[in-house]
């Protein structure tokens, strides 16, 4: 039996020339975005990755599931979507709040976003002091007897969390500075913020060490710390309530602002546009916020007597879930342990929700 | 510039006395380290400065690869459906119209400090072959080096097997002789020559009669395969212009050794049935066979370079002004797969022995130079041996980094906008299941790989599911094997070659478990 002989070589050789050279274009083409169409012609399309914090979800398109997605892979992309073109994305898992976007579709782009489920029953479990390892414990802050308190207590449930007392005297702390904790630059320590009691100081002194070089100019250009409050640097956001709105300045320098506030050309030849800046701004007044623990696209805001998540993306009608409804004035602050509500009457609880 | 018979000699740079020679062979030294190390760095600021170029050659190249992969799979098959048919043909009834009754094998079996269990199962495998043992000169080439108990083994061996063959003889390979490296090519060389001596001309055997076989310790040759050799030896038009490649299957202890060791093992395996089917591309390698004549034309193998078994086909091919070639006997030799005493000590031996191949690479300064200094082989001969050899050498390097590594660089280095391009998002997708269809011809392997393996040894039975199961999924591993024992050696061996660094010879250490003996090859 001899090697294979010098034709069926040439031959195989050739096929696969032949097959590489319609192949790879096409392959190409089909991977920048382009479908093949009846008539020889091209369609461009784009695609939209959702991103989801959320695992098991089931994630439908104008109506029509497309994905349930696992626990492992939570994540959805969908292409062949004609670009120049609107979708509606619902999100569902069952006991949270679904999500909902409609999102324009770029050719050859892929449109980001991220959903915001919350579970739809939030639990702030009361956080008590621990003593002498007795599992009865009295809450800082608290009254002596349990009735007295003032945050809701499920009382079927009548879960609670010992803490020591140390973490909730800090805590507590916490609470009592005016402002929430300011992020700090590497080199400026929070001691040397205490002993130097820069809080008091100017402005333009407290901004020159605390922010970036562009978030300080731009907050000395627009008198942001005239009438402005909460104004924080996080996330490469300059953020600040201003007359009970929240806004928020792309502050990174030379770069793309984050995905939700950039949209793709709506029309061909034209070019994709991003903004900088953007606003919560509602009918209530917004009292504090922070950014939601692992997340640079959704604030917590809170207004008199109740927190919500709301998701900075604004492409579409915002996606905003309850995070804690009362009757009183509350406020809220991040901590290690998650978020931590605390009534006038200085009861803490800490809401039972993973990040 | 006339023909000079001086370059074929040549080792490294270092050796060329003319100054401008020894620059050209030094920048020669420096190409495939160039060419490797230039694409992995080209996909690099290609995936930075322009990642969607990036993308088009790695999707372009998944496919190039993919059709190869499809391509090599067809000659491996044919290869595997020859080597049966080969293994089942009745060869002394081939020979038996053939004047063959004068022709005489030599083997030579160079061995280190190999235990004598090793040596004596080379010597068990060669007197079970069928071939008139009366026309077998087995020749033992010792090195002095190796010590006393060594040198012990070989007188042993001489006096329990002597009788057994026509000749034997046991060689003594003195240590540091001036312009040689500790390597099997000198010592082989030098047994050669001794055995030339002392048994062709004193029994004044026809040296165009005289087939000689290097093989190494743990070769063992399937029952015919003398009897196959001699039969493609003469039916070869111009015989004594081409050496005679038989298939290494490293399945002598192929249960013992672990999964990754079986791996590489076979993928060194495939790739010489690859070999067999291109014949134009397919050089000499491990065991393989030539005339003595031929081998008298140029002194034996190289003694001053790691590669000798794959340069001594350069060696004739210059020799000869390119009119030699390597004739696939498509007939297989058995050897061992790599196994120490441990894991690690087995990883690390197949990393040293795949550095020791992939050292190859300093063939291809040789044979541009070779090329240059010889005008009488065609242009089109030189450009055609140039781009396969070179192609080779690069595609080890770089092909396997490209594939499973480098693939993913434009999505991780290509910034933001590149990351929201519909490109960045297909490039993983399409590449992977690329991939997977590519790697569909891992079942062929498994297949070839399992027609192969002797049976399961008795004390391994009653586990027998586990193994097998084992033994099909290993080959899960190729992707990791092809780039820790493929690219990384290869580019290892390149770097050091550009930077002038030699390499030494590195015996690959044989351990064998106690309850493995010879195995009966189904052959």
């Amino acid at each position: 039996m001899r090697p294979l002989s010098r034709t069926i070589r040439n031959k195989l050789f050739y096929i696969s020339v032949l097959i590489f050279i319609i192949g790879a274009p096409l392959l190409i083409l089909y991977s920048l975005g382009y479908r093949f169409e009846e008539g020889f012609s091209f369609r461009e399309t784009g695609g939209i990755f959702i991103r989801s914090n959320e695992s098991t979800t089931t994630v439908f398109l104008e109506g029509e599931m497309v994905k349930k997605t696992g626990t492992l892979f939570r994540n959805t992309f969908i292409q062949n979507l004609s670009a120049y073109e609107s979708y509606e994305v619902w999100v569902e898992k069952e006991g949270y709040h679904s999500w909902h976007k409609i999102l324009p579709v770029g050719p050859h782009i892929v449109t980001e976003s991220a959903t915001l489920l919350l579970p739809k029953r939030i639990e702030c479990t009361p956080l008590l002091k621990e003593k002498n390892g007795v599992e009865k414990a009295d809450a800082l802050g608290y009254k002596e007897k349990e009735e007295e308190h003032t945050l809701s207590l499920n009382e079927e449930e009548e879960s609670v969390l010992f803490l020591p007392s140390l973490s909730l005297q800090k805590m507590l702390e916490e609470f009592e500075k005016n402002t929430p904790p300011l992020p700090l630059k590497e080199n400026v320590s929070e001691e040397k913020i205490k002993e130097e009691d820069m809080a008091e100081k100017e402005d333009l002194f407290y901004a020159s060490l605390l922010f970036s070089s562009e978030a300080k100019k731009y907050s000395l250009e627009n008198k942001i710390f005239e009438d402005a409050s909460f104004i924080k640097e996080k996330n490469n956001f300059l953020t600040y309530i201003k007359e009970g709105n929240l806004f928020y300045v792309w502050m990174k320098k030379d770069t793309t602002p984050l995905w939700f506030m950039c949209l793709p050309p709506q029309k061909k030849n034209e070019e994709g546009v991003c903004r900088k800046k953007g606003v919560i701004d509602w009918d209530n007044d917004i009292l504090y916020y922070d950014f939601y623990p692992q997340r640079n696209d959704v604030f917590i805001v809170g207004i008199k007597n109740a927190l919500y998540a709301v998701e900075m993306d604004d492409r579409s009608e915002r996606n905003i879930q309850p995070l804690f409804e009362g009757e009183e004035e509350i406020s809220f602050r991040l901590f290690d342990e998650g978020i931590v509500v605390k009534d006038k009457k200085d009861s803490l609880c800490l809401l039972n929700i993973s990040f | 510039m006339e023909k000079e018979d001086s370059y074929i000699q040549i080792g490294s740079s270092s050796e060329i006395a003319h100054k401008k020679d020894r620059r050209i062979y030094r920048i020669l030294e420096i190409i495939p380290a160039f060419l490797s190390w230039g694409t992995i760095i080209l996909v690099v600021l290609l995936s930075i400065f322009n990642p969607l170029l990036a993308a088009f050659l790695i999707i372009a190249f998944d496919l190039y690869w993919l059709l190869k992969t499809f391509n090599l799979a067809i000659h491996q098959y044919h290869n595997w459906k020859r080597m049966k048919h080969n293994m089942n043909v009745d060869w002394s009834a081939m020979l038996a119209p053939l004047h063959y009754e004068n022709i005489y094998h030599m083997v030579l079996l160079p061995y280190y400090k190999e235990k004598e269990e090793i040596v004596r199962g080379a010597l068990d495998a060669l007197s079970l072959t069928h071939y008139n043992s009366q026309k077998i000169i087995v020749v033992l080439a010792v090195e002095e080096r190796a010590g006393k108990e060594a040198l012990l083994i070989s007188e042993k061996m001489k006096k329990e097997y002597g009788e057994k063959f026509g000749h034997f003889i046991a060689v003594i390979h003195p240590d540091g002789i001036k312009g040689e490296i500790q390597g099997k090519g000198p010592n082989i060389a030098y047994a050669g020559k001794c055995a030339t001596k002392e048994i062709v001309e004193k029994n004044a055997l026809p040296l165009e009669n005289v087939i000689v076989s290097a093989f190494d310790i743990d070769t063992v040759p399937g029952k015919q395969y003398f009897e196959c050799l001699t039969w493609n030896f003469l039916t070869t038009e111009n015989r004594h212009n081409a050496s005679f490649q038989p298939v290494p299957l490293y399945n002598n202890n192929m249960w013992d050794a672990p999964s990754f060791s079986r791996v590489a093992a076979f993928s060194s395996t495939s790739w010489q049935m690859i070999q067999q089917e291109r014949v134009e591309k397919l050089t000499t390698f491990s065991s393989h066979a030539l005339s003595l004549k031929s081998l008298l034309q140029v002194d034996f193998w190289q003694k001053n370079v790691v590669s000798d078994d794959s340069r001594i086909f350069w060696n004739l091919y210059f020799a000869n002004d390119g009119k030699y070639r390597v004739i696939p006997i498509g007939y297989p030799v058995s050897m061992d797969a790599n196994h120490a005493s441990s894991s690690l000590k087995t990883f690390i031996n197949i990393y040293k022995q795949h550095l020791r191949w992939m050292w190859g690479a300093e063939n291809v300064p040789y044979m541009l130079y070779g090329f240059l200094k010889n005008k009488k082989i065609p242009k089109k001969e030189k450009l055609f041996h140039t781009f396969v050899y070179i192609e080779s050498f690069w595609s080890a390097a770089t092909a396997p980094l490209v594939i499973f590594l480098l693939g993913w660089l434009p999505i991780l280095l290509g910034g933001d906008e590149f990351r929201s391009t519909v490109i960045s998002y297909n490039l993983p997708y399409i590449t992977s299941n690329l991939m997977l269809i590519a790697m569909s011809g891992l079942i062929l392997l498994s297949i070839i790989y399992f027609s192969f393996i002797p049976p399961l040894p008795e004390h391994k039975k009653k586990r027998k599911y586990f193994h097998y199961t084992i033994g099909a999924l290993q080959w899960l591993l190729v992707p990791i094997a092809i780039v820790i024992f493929g690219a990384i050696p290869a580019l290892h061996a390149q770097t050091n070659l550009a930077l002038g660094r030699r390499m030494g010879f590195w015996v690959t250490p044989k351990h064998r478990n106690k309850k493995d003996g010879v195995k009966e090859k189904s052959a």
